[in-house]
């Protein structure tokens, strides 16, 4: 496995594991489990975005530390799944938009629109790191 | 160009074949030289992944030979 693809699935699996227990949360909330502490929220969505953060960076200290000859500039074959993913990610920002729009005119809360707004931006992520994780496991990129 | 043209031909190469010749020279070697990765070096043996024409100059002057002499562009089944 090449550098950049380590790299990739720590970005993609320690975001993944803070943004599921802090959605996992607000769902209990909605359902009922727990009360809905918006303020609370608010103070864990930034809690969240430092940790992930802070996680991405160790991540790749700790990678580079263990890789002979880490590659941190994406050559033009990582490039094109880069862009690729972009393509696809940008796919997703259009849909989500168009979700937080009608949101908007359904009179959802700030709380529900700014948490919209993070789901989207995490899918997209999510689906860019996706597809480059898959083309680079399939090795194609003609 | 024809549509034969677009869906029969491919670009091949000899990348193994010279990194043989070259005092048999690793996939990790070639791309530290032209600042790739051994994954792409193989990608692009194995046909899977077709070099920019800058990458593929810089591929030919590795092994100090001329471009045409590293790739071609060629009918399936004809390399």
């Amino acid at each position: 496995m090449s550098f950049r693809e380590k790299v990739l699935w720590a970005s993609l699996l320690l975001p993944a594991a803070l943004w599921c227990w802090y959605f996992g949360l607000i769902g209990m909330a909605l359902a009922g489990a727990t009360a809905l502490d918006e303020r609370l929220f608010a103070a864990r969505m930034l809690e969240i975005m430092v940790a992930s953060i802070a996680l991405q960076l160790a991540s790749v200290a700790v990678l580079a530390r263990r890789d002979p000859d880490p590659a941190f500039v994406p050559d033009e074959r990582e490039q094109l799944f880069e862009y690729r993913g972009a393509s696809r990610a940008y796919q997703v920002i259009s849909v989500g938009i168009l979700v937080v729009v009608a949101g908007n005119f359904l009179a959802w809360s700030r709380f529900a629109i700014v948490n919209a707004v993070v789901l989207i931006y995490l899918l997209s992520e999510a689906m860019k790191i996706g597809v480059e994780l898959n083309l680079l496991r399939k090795g194609v990129g003609r | 160009v024809t549509d034969e043209c677009i869906t029969r031909k491919r670009i091949t190469n000899k990348i193994r074949l010279l990194r043989f010749m070259a005092n048999e020279m690793t996939q990790e070697e070639l791309g530290r030289r032209i600042k790739m990765t051994r994954q792409t070096i193989a990608a692009i043996e194995q046909g899977k992944y077709s070099p920019s024409l800058e990458a593929a100059f810089r591929i030919a002057d590795v092994f100090d030979k001329p471009l045409d002499e590293v790739f071609a562009w060629e009918t399936d089944g004809e390399a």
